[in-house]
């Protein structure tokens, strides 16, 4: 995984994150002050070494530390219609 | 009787002010949290809370410089408009407004900004701050 990779894929987890912590604001009670979010993806070996990897560089500070399993990412949506069905008419 | 109302109004103005002040003094919540995208680069989530409501939010990104974490850009909904600041190494703030309805919004907007322009915000701070220290 490259850095690149690794900025869009953890800028998109977090931002998501964000999103679930809004529409959940018991969430937010579970995370302490100046925590620090380490996000690991089920089946991403790859992302998730990565993500320990800065992150037990990264608690030496004294951050407390909270790991955010994500099962899977969706792809963003970009349509709601479910299933549209086009049929050609010459004449209504 | 008109005295008996001063009174009343009294009473009740001075209870309104105290529920205001427990309101936002003792109610209001903050939480902060850190994201890393890299090793020198991190994405700092700020909210406001009274009770389930958010009043505030405020993220920005920081990049680890001179073994120091300085906030470059943020995002936020202080000062009654959402904006981003761009903060000049010299500490000045440069705002500008952002068109968002919600935090949904202002998310997205934050989240497409710096996949685009984080690097272009890096590069503009560390030609100041040489500019600044020649």
């Amino acid at each position: 995984m490259t850095n690149k990779e690794f900025f869009e894929r953890t800028l998109e987890l977090s931002t998501e994150f964000d999103r679930y912590v809004l529409s959940h604001p018991e969430t937010a009670e579970k995370i302490p002050q100046d925590a620090l979010i380490v996000f690991l993806l089920e089946n991403d070996s790859a992302f998730n070494k990565k993500s320990l990897e800065i992150a037990h560089k990264q608690c030496e500070t004294g951050h407390p530390v909270v790991k955010v399993k994500v099962q899977k990412l969706l792809p963003p949506f970009e349509t709601r219609l479910v299933n549209p069905q086009l049929e050609l008419a010459a004449n209504i | 009787m008109f005295f008996g109302f001063l009174i009343i109004f009294g009473i009740f103005s001075l209870c309104q002010y105290f529920f205001f002040c427990y309101t936002f003094l003792v109610k209001t919540k903050e939480r902060t949290y850190i994201a890393y995208l890299a090793a020198d680069c991190r994405r700092r989530h700020s909210r406001k809370y009274i009770g389930k409501w958010i009043i505030g939010f405020c993220v920005q990104l920081e990049f680890l410089i001179d073994n120091k974490w300085i906030p470059i850009i943020r995002y936020d909904s202080s000062h009654a408009f959402v904006h981003r600041d761009y903060i000049h190494p010299d500490g000045k703030v440069e705002k500008t407004p952002i068109i968002a309805k919600d935090f949904n919004d202002a998310l997205t907007f934050s989240e497409n900004d710096i996949k685009i322009n984080w690097e272009s915000y890096k590069e503009k701070f560390m030609k100041e701050k040489e500019k600044r220290h020649k």
